[in-house]
């Protein structure tokens, strides 16, 4: 999947402006920023439901106008930061919506089996029966990314998957109301199926750490623009999130992880710019 | 007894689906009961009246009908009633049920909201409207026309297919309908129709405001076999219609952009409801004017009872919807002898009861299945 040249204009003001991107298959991409910078806005555009912009985002080589909804249903996923508040559905029949796109009955025993390997994938095995409205934020938000991943095969057999069309994930914020093992076991399942599976992962991340932790590669977006692009551990540096968020930043590091380090907010310092 | 081990062996290896079998089980059973009910009765709003008609005479006058052998006997007078007057009647009260019981889950699941009902496309306004200008302006001139009898019927069915127009026209952008923005042109619409009305009425005099508001309470006394043939596209496009969208309305229960992230066209599908429900609500009314209660909660007490899934819903609906109507109508002809309740009446005052005896059961046993 790749953008070139992105811009989106609403209202007159500019969301997106000049946005070059790249996602491959097997990948974990992260997006970072302060709230405004676009991030959003971009995984709106990379899935289809924004067409109004300048440039060009294509999927497999195609642009992305060019594919049905339900051709771009069966190759990208989309978890988005706000979901709606479900009737009473069961988690697996929540899960099982994700199956849609495929053909057939969307409940028959294939559709089972991928739905049961999704949330196995998502860390929701074991409430499968419960109503989604009884469930807390976290377990929520476990289930929609089941069924992203039901919708994309994900856990599934590769021999079940049909063909060897590339499939992308776009997540705004999926680590959103997760405590801290969780976030850990999330992040872990999210980089597990794009590694293990080849799917593309994009997310979109408010914590810097996290996403220097969990993605392979990192952009930041400030003002609708490409601040920097490259390796996580080497774009997140506190010079490039003092500029990012408008903050004094710090690097620290820990003596027992030489590999790592970590970007400290200081509250009480304001910006020096 | 080995055939039945290795069944067993089979059934294991299945993949368990506790939560998913049992309520595609509930929703078995429910199909069965309700077809049940609503054959059980059709034979009881047929016979029921004046002049009583039995189960098996019912039967035998439907197999003479039919060129076959009566089972036993009845007399003419029994047949031509069945015939001519209650075998329409009930007809058409099932087809009306059914439409508004499925148009019910149409705009619930359309709307997100378990509150709504057909009304808020403007359709039973429109058509209200529609009728009313034909009863009071229209009289002498659309009587001794060509529609005869039919006027007010058409100017009803026109009337509220046209407030859906323009609640379609105006609830959305670049020709695209918008669900929320539907909602909002609908308040829009009945208040411009409600303005209408009112005017209407005010200059109207005693007797067109008598035949006004009898028809306005609705009611199948005018039900004949020419009416059940005129009604029947409409009623059929919605009662058939809206079960095929079932799984698109299990998708917008996740939200239109989840919904069109699973690759539904939320454009289309709004659309095609919206078309559907004015074709068989707009058709409901010309034929028996405005029946509230079953459009709202029929679709509601079956969720409580099967859940939310609308393949669950939809035929459920419209047997449960059917079988409603014919039972309040059989009610609303019977009870007052010779007389006649206004039915809509009747489906208020025997459905509302029911309805908040379900909110009570619901709060203490859905939350914990």
């Amino acid at each position: 999947m790749r953008a070139v040249g992105v811009s989106v204009v609403a209202s007159g003001v500019s969301l997106l402006d000049g946005v070059d991107l790249e996602l491959s298959p097997g990948e974990v991409v992260g997006v970072v920023g302060a709230n405004g910078a676009g991030k959003s806005t971009l995984v709106r555009v990379l899935s289809g439901e924004v067409s109004l912009f300048l440039g060009r985002v294509e999927l497999d080589g195609a642009p992305l106008d060019r594919f049905t909804p339900l051709e771009l249903a069966l190759r990208r996923a989309v978890v988005s930061q706000h979901g709606a508040v479900e009737g009473e559905l069961t988690v697996l029949e929540s899960v099982l919506l994700g199956r849609s796109p495929h053909p057939g009955r969307g409940d028959d025993r294939a559709d089972l089996r991928a739905a049961r390997a999704a949330l196995e994938a998502a860390g929701a095995r074991g409430f499968e029966d419960r109503l989604v409205p009884t469930l807390s934020g976290g377990e929520r938000q476990r289930v929609r990314l089941a069924r992203a991943f039901a919708q994309l095969d994900v856990g599934a057999a590769s021999s079940a998957r049909t063909g060897a069309r590339s499939r992308f994930l776009l997540l705004d914020e999926p680590l959103q109301g997760l405590d801290l093992a969780q976030h850990v076991a999330v992040a872990r399942a999210i980089t597990a199926a794009a590694h293990d599976e080849g799917i593309g992962v994009l997310a979109v991340h408010h914590d810097v750490n996290l996403a220097a932790a969990t993605c392979d590669r990192v952009v930041v977006l400030r003002a609708g623009r490409v601040l920097a692009s490259g390796g996580a551990r080497d774009v997140l540096t506190a010079a490039v999130v003092e500029r990012a968020f408008d903050v004094k930043a710090h690097t620290l590091s820990a003596p027992w992880r030489a590999d790592a380090t970590w970007i400290a907010i200081d509250p009480g310092e304001s910006s020096t710019r | 007894m080995t055939s039945q081990v290795v069944g067993g062996a089979f059934e294991a290896e299945e993949v368990p689906t506790t939560g998913l079998a049992r309520r595609r089980r509930r929703r078995r059973v429910a199909t069965l009961v309700l077809v049940g009910a609503s054959l059980v009765v059709g034979l009881l709003g047929a016979g029921l009246g004046a002049v009583r008609i039995e189960p098996l005479q019912i039967v035998s006058i439907v197999l003479q009908a039919l060129g076959l052998e009566p089972w036993v006997a009845f007399s003419d007078q029994q047949a031509l009633v069945f015939l001519q007057i209650r075998a329409p009647r009930v007809v058409l009260a099932a087809g009306i049920g059914a439409a508004l019981g499925t148009s019910g889950v149409a705009m619930q699941g359309l709307l997100r909201n378990p509150l709504a009902d057909a009304t808020l496309i403007g359709v039973s306004s429109g058509a209200a409207l529609g009728a009313a200008v034909c009863i009071v302006f229209g009289g002498s001139v659309l009587a001794s026309s060509i529609f005869g009898g039919w006027a007010s019927s058409l100017a009803a069915f026109t009337g509220g297919l046209a407030a859906t127009a323009l609640v379609l026209r105006f609830g959305g952008s670049k020709g695209r309908p918008e669900i929320a923005r539907i909602l909002l042109a609908g308040i829009g619409v009945n208040a411009l129709v409600g303005a209408a009305l009112g005017w209407i009425t005010f200059v109207s005099d005693e007797s067109e405001l008598r035949t006004l508001t009898f028809w306005t309470l609705g009611g199948l006394g005018g039900a004949r076999w020419e009416l059940v043939a005129s009604a029947a596209p409409g009623l059929l496009a919605c009662a058939l219609g809206v079960p095929l969208f079932a799984r698109s309305l299990n998708l917008l229960a996740l939200g239109e952009r989840d919904a069109r992230h699973l690759g539904l066209r939320v454009d289309r599908v709004t659309r095609a409801l919206v078309v559907l429900v004015a074709l068989g609500v707009g058709t409901a009314v010309a034929s028996a004017g405005i029946i509230g209660f079953v459009g709202l909660v029929v679709p509601h007490v079956l969720r409580l009872a099967l859940g939310p899934d609308h393949r669950g819903l939809a035929w459920p609906s419209a047997l449960l919807g059917g079988t409603t109507l014919v039972a309040a109508d059989t009610a609303a002809r019977t009870l007052a002898q010779p007389q006649e309740l206004p039915v809509g009446v009747v489906t208020a005052a025997l459905g509302a009861p029911v309805f908040l005896a379900l909110l009570r059961r619901d709060r203490r046993d859905v939350r914990g299945a």
